[in-house]
């Protein structure tokens, strides 16, 4: 497989991380020397092994199915950038029409 | 009274018995840290204001007859990815810079009931992506033991909070290593507990399937205390078990390690590793002999050659997903943009630092369309192969005995653009982790450069309390660490 600036700039947008121009052929390097080590793992014999097995014998416990009250509704909203009554504030999606509630 | 110089279970006794107040012991590691912070860097926040009010409450329980718990009094420094109510949790980096939490991680919670008092959240590379504390957005730190070397990472502000005697324990988080080789290169004791022993509700995640707290102290004593005080179940954390925690200040105080097995893996002593190093392996190997045990050689042949690639898949991959909820919207720092995918991309783009970026950016790369059963379905399956391979060696040793980093700890700025190599720094530590095993990292000594030698240990599963035995006989050995001072600082 070649790793080329297609790649990196590939998963930078699904990143949502915008490369400076003067860093996508240092990070071409590295992803070059990183993937060049993940190719040793070709060498492990992984045939029959389940990948979704947990480390833990203990079954995973599940919540009560029930609403559960929440009281610090107000202070996590103070931590929000921008807020307007208990919403937190964000401009639209496509750019117009000024702020959008999420 | 040099406060720097005491454990916590003495610091603990004379503010129980009323020989000192919690106040003025903390007033103490307030003083050190003011004194000594300019050149370590160690600490992001100090807590001061709450700090001598959570001392004078401790106070006013001994003087109304009260029990103020068995860290009463004493001065600890928690990780800054450790969520504490009202008080700045950055994670190290800019994204979080202003976040204060409306919570209180359950470890935060635990030291407070037992009577500890936070003086600091210490620095760490930025959301523990790291091994030299290099990678932060408030500078980096120094190690006190010279402090031009890096104090290791991810946790490198709790151990240098350790080994300069701000506190006498100190928590930091291990995903790969992140606190035993700090541990190791700040010449302090560290354990990584078994993954799902101490609740990590209010730690803020970096790889959910790796991350585990632990406690970093200059005694066995003090790390079995500080792990008494945090594992125990939290229905708040869905990994963290319902098991039955032992005593490990009993595991402390009478080590039974007549008997035991210990493994000394082959692989980790044929490859790249200072002389210095391997001697500390052979001097612990004959330590414990000489108190009972055996010594018998095992093979890893498969965490050695294939744990460093593994791991640097699955821990991106979860990475890149869990930081995917910092974008500017619900907490910490915004870029304004026009829309929402550019105020997204802006944000995260300033907010995040260069190496976070690297493994985003790897990690969406392995779980992309065309990439993801190649990479992370493949690492996914050797790191059930590597379970296996520990599984087969813990039924000829009970313990195994290896090192914790191939060097001594290196010098600022010497691997920061070089990041594999920083990465081999973990090749050690990180099979443990995916193995979610309990590994220690356990002081052996200073060299006559004054830079610490350790060694690590690893048991089964739910086998830490072994840990803390073997740890107690070599401790004995070779004394507690000392706290650095003099020339050094």
């Amino acid at each position: 497989m070649k790793i080329d600036r297609k790649i990196v700039e590939r998963a930078a947008t699904l990143s949502r991380i915008e490369m400076e121009p003067e860093n996508v052929e240092p990070m071409v390097r590295f992803f070059r020397d990183i993937i060049g080590h993940f190719k040793v793992l070709e060498k492990c014999d992984t045939t029959g092994v389940d990948p979704f097995s947990s480390l833990e014998d203990e079954p995973c416990p599940l919540r009560g199915d029930g609403p559960v009250r929440w009281d610090i509704g107000d202070e996590a909203l103070d931590a929000a950038p921008h807020k307007e009554g208990r919403f937190f504030q964000v401009p639209a999606i496509g750019g117009e029409g000024g702020p959008d509630e999420v | 009274m040099r406060y720097e110089l005491m454990d916590a279970s003495s610091i603990a006794s004379a503010v129980t018995r009323g020989e000192v107040s919690a106040v003025e012991a903390v007033s103490a590691s307030l003083d050190r840290i003011g004194r000594l912070e300019p050149r370590l860097n160690a600490l992001i926040t100090v807590m001061e204001e709450r700090a001598l009010e959570r001392a004078a409450y401790v106070d006013g329980q001994v003087a109304s007859g009260c029990d103020p718990g068995p860290l009463a009094g004493v001065p600890v420094v928690v990780k800054d990815n450790m969520c504490t109510r009202g008080v700045r949790t950055t994670c190290g980096s800019r994204i979080l810079g202003d976040w204060k939490p409306p919570y209180d991680a359950a470890v935060v919670e635990l030291f407070e009931k037992a009577g500890a008092v936070i003086v600091g959240k210490s620095n760490m590379d930025e959301f523990a992506m790291g091994s030299s504390t290099e990678h932060s957005y408030f500078g980096p730190a120094s190690n006190p033991r010279d402090i031009s070397r890096v104090p290791g990472g991810s946790s490198g502000g709790s151990a240098a909070s350790a080994a300069a005697g701000y506190v006498p324990i100190a928590l930091g988080s291990d995903t790969g290593g992140s606190i035993r080789q700090p541990a190791a290169f700040c010449g302090v004791h560290g354990l990584k507990p078994t993954y799902g022993m101490v609740s990590r509700w209010g730690l803020v995640a970096f790889a959910s399937s790796l991350d585990q707290i632990g406690p970093f102290g200059r005694s066995v004593g003090d790390i079995a205390l500080a792990m008494d005080v945090i594992s125990s179940h939290d229905p708040r954390d869905s990994t963290c078990s319902r098991r039955e925690r032992p005593s490990f200040r009993d595991g402390a105080s009478s080590p039974a390690v007549k008997g035991m097995r210990i493994g000394i893996v082959r692989e980790f002593l044929e490859g790249p590793l200072d002389p210095s190093l391997k001697r500390s392996i052979e001097g612990t190997a004959s330590v414990l002999v000489s108190s009972g045990c055996a010594i018998v050689e095992v093979s890893l042949e498969e965490s050695a050659s294939f744990g460093l690639p593994c791991y640097y898949i699955i821990a991106p991959a979860e990475a890149s997903s869990n930081l995917a909820r910092f974008d500017g919207v619900r907490y910490g720092f915004r870029e304004e943009a026009p829309d929402l995918v550019s105020q997204f991309t802006r944000t995260r783009s300033s907010g995040f630092g260069e190496e976070v970026k690297r493994r985003i950016l790897t990690g969406t790369f392995v779980l992309s369309s065309g990439y993801y059963d190649a990479y992370y379905l493949t690492a996914l399956k050797v790191r059930k192969r590597i379970c296996e391979e520990f599984d087969r060696a813990f039924r000829s040793v009970d313990v195994i005995l290896m090192p914790v980093a191939p060097s001594l700890p290196f010098r600022k700025g010497d691997l920061l653009d070089d990041p594999i190599s920083m990465y081999m720094s973990d090749v050690f530590t990180l099979p443990v982790n995916l193995a979610g095993l309990p590994g220690m990292t356990v002081f052996t000594g200073l060299e006559p450069s004054g830079l610490p030698t350790s060694v690590q240990l690893v048991a089964p599963r739910w086998q830490d309390r072994r840990l803390i035995e073997c740890a107690a006989v070599i401790e004995e050995r070779f004394g507690c660490p000392p706290v650095a001072e003099g020339g050094a600082l």
